[in-house]
C-alpha cells in the first residue's frame, strides 16, 4: 500500500516540476527579446521589429485517498475502532489516486517598426487590419442590434 | 490594508525591460518595453492550482546623440483604433437611445 502512495507522491512531484518548467516558459514572454526582434541592417538603415506578446496558462492538480476502513486481525471479532485481547483493528487506506491538468496559450502581434537611418530614428506603427475589421464588425453589429431593439420598443 | 497591498504586489509584477542597444555612429538607440505579470496560486506541493498571465509591449525608444537622450514613444496604433471604433459604437447607441427617449416624451 505504502508503495502505491510513494508512487503517487513521486508522480505528483514530477507533475509539480513539469508545471514549474511550463510556467518558466510562459514567463519568458516577459523578456525583452520576445518584444523586440533582432535588428536587421541594410545599407544605411537598421530596422528593429517590435511586437506585443501575451501568454497565459493555468493548471490544477489534486490527489486523494480512499476512506479508511478498519481491518481486523486476530481471532476474535472486535468492535470497530477498538483494540482488545485476541484481536486488533488498524486503519487501512483503500487506494489512492491523483491527477492534474493544465492549459495555456500565447499570442504575438507586430506593433511597430523602429527605423534607424541617416535622418534619425523613426517609429512606424503597424496597423492590424484583420483585428480592426473584427472589432468594427463586432462593435457595430452590437450597436445595430441594440438600436433595433430600442427602436422596436418605441 | 497593508497586507492586501503586499498581496497584490506579490501577485502583480510590473517591469521595465531594456533591449539591446543599436549603435550607428554617434547615435545610440535603446528599445524599452513594459511587462506585466499576474500570478495566482501556484503553490508547490500536493494539490492546488494556479495561473500566470504575462503581457509585454514596446513602450519607447531611447535615442542618445552626443550625450543627449530623447524618448520616442512607440504608439500601439491598432489598440487606439480599436478604442476609437468602440467609442464610435457607444456614441451611436447613445444617439439612438436619446432620440428614442425624445420621441417617447413627445408622444
Amino acid at each position: 500500500m505504502s508503495e502505491g502512495v510513494n508512487d503517487l507522491l513521486e508522480s505528483v512531484r514530477k507533475d509539480s516540476e513539469a508545471r514549474s518548467q511550463t510556467l518558466q516558459r510562459l514567463l519568458s514572454a516577459a523578456d525583452c527579446s520576445a518584444v523586440f526582434g533582432q535588428p536587421v541592417s541594410s545599407g544605411d538603415y537598421t530596422v528593429i521589429p517590435a511586437a506585443e506578446v501575451a501568454a497565459g496558462g493555468g493548471f490544477g492538480s489534486g490527489m486523494g485517498f480512499g476512506s479508511p476502513r478498519m481491518r481486523r486481525s486476530g481471532s476474535s471479532p472486535a468492535p470497530s475502532g477498538s483494540t482488545e485481547a485476541g484481536g486488533s483493528t488498524e486503519a487501512a487506506v483503500e487506494g489512492a489516486g491523483g491527477g492534474g491538468g493544465g492549459g495555456g496559450g500565447a499570442m504575438g502581434r507586430p506593433v511597430a517598426v523602429i527605423v534607424v537611418g541617416p535622418e534619425g530614428v523613426e517609429v512606424k506603427p503597424v496597423l492590424d487590419v484583420t483585428k480592426l475589421s473584427i472589432t468594427a464588425l463586432g462593435a457595430f453589429a452590437a450597436a445595430a442590434a441594440l438600436s433595433i431593439k430600442m427602436w422596436a420598443k418605441r | 490594508m497593508r497586507s492586501v497591498r503586499d498581496g497584490i504586489e506579490r501577485m502583480v509584477e510590473l517591469q521595465t525591460l531594456r533591449g539591446p542597444e543599436v549603435i550607428r555612429g554617434s547615435l545610440t538607440v535603446t528599445p524599452v518595453a513594459r511587462s506585466v505579470t499576474v500570478r495566482v496560486g501556484g503553490n508547490r506541493g500536493v494539490g492546488g492550482g494556479g495561473a500566470v498571465i504575462v503581457r509585454s509591449w514596446p513602450s519607447a525608444v531611447l535615442v542618445s546623440v552626443d550625450g543627449r537622450t530623447s524618448r520616442v514613444r512607440v504608439v500601439n496604433a491598432t489598440r487606439w483604433a480599436q478604442i476609437a471604433i468602440m467609442f464610435a459604437a457607444l456614441l451611436w447607441i447613445y444617439e439612438v437611445w436619446s432620440r428614442t427617449r425624445e420621441r417617447k416624451e413627445r408622444s
